[in-house]
């Protein structure tokens, strides 16, 4: 899966879906980022395959959140990887934070 | 024909039972855990350092709080440690926290995510630590 199609597969969770940055905050929605690599394939001394770590957090103000049942049962479908790293509370601004790890892979 | 009996007889092992519980020893579990520790609090601290470059906010107090707990032996006899970040800032804030919020993000802050991609680069590097440092330790003990 590439950093398009994980782009796609976030916007049928939700149009509230953005790429490094939420340029506008609603009661729900997802930031995505690449941060680094997570494994690579060589052959013949060139670099053929490319896996990168991709991070999805939700923020919801929602309580038992079906977004996060939705996701969850997309990247079942989809077939990707994915762990859930942490999910934390913010009491000031009242957001869930459910922060997953996935992975795309960089096509050269 | 009469029978043949072989008889062997090994000497020493007591010598060897001397060596080998040596090697159950705690205390070269923890050694070896904190050799495999460094490398990965090396790289942390240097992706901090990134994190950090140019911020007009950062005293150094959160790089000054990284560290690595000593090791101890859990229930199950494994030896372990920690690698995180303890005390307080300037400000009276947890450096844990800062720490957590920088890695992972808030509403409020984009993530900069610096522990786990750290980890995951120092990973062969730490195992090497921890073989060179079992191979050191048995080598001495063999030796005597």
């Amino acid at each position: 899966m590439t950093l398009k199609d994980i782009r796609d597969m976030l916007l049928e969770v939700t149009p509230n879906s953005f790429h490094q940055e939420a340029w506008q905050q609603t009661d729900e929605y997802i930031v995505w980022a690449e941060d680094s690599e997570a494994d690579a394939v060589h052959t013949d001394n060139q670099k053929q395959v490319q896996i990168l770590d991709v991070t999805v957090d939700v923020f919801t103000k929602n309580e038992y959140p079906e977004i996060i049942d939705k996701l969850q049962r997309k990247f079942n479908e989809k077939k990707i990887p994915w762990q859930l790293l942490s999910i934390q509370y913010e009491e000031d601004t009242k957001y869930t934070h459910y922060e997953y790890l996935i992975q795309a892979e960089w096509v050269m | 024909m009469g029978d043949v009996m072989a008889r062997l007889e090994i000497i020493g092992t007591e010598e060897l039972e001397i060596k080998l519980s040596k090697l159950a020893d705690p205390e070269l579990m923890k050694d070896i855990v904190m050799a495999g520790a460094q490398p990965v609090a090396d790289e942390i601290r240097k992706s901090l350092e990134r994190n950090l470059q140019g911020s007009k906010y950062s005293h150094g107090d959160l790089l000054k709080s990284l560290g690595i707990a000593p090791p101890d032996i859990d229930r199950n006899g494994n030896a372990n440690t920690k690698i995180g970040f303890h005390g307080y800032d300037r400000k009276g804030v947890p450096n844990a926290i800062k720490a957590r919020v920088m890695e992972s993000g808030s509403s409020k802050q984009k993530k900069r995510p610096f522990v786990r991609p750290a980890v995951r680069r120092s990973r062969k590097k730490s195992i090497e630590a921890m073989q060179k440092k079992l191979d050191e330790k048995v080598e001495n003990i063999m030796k005597g």
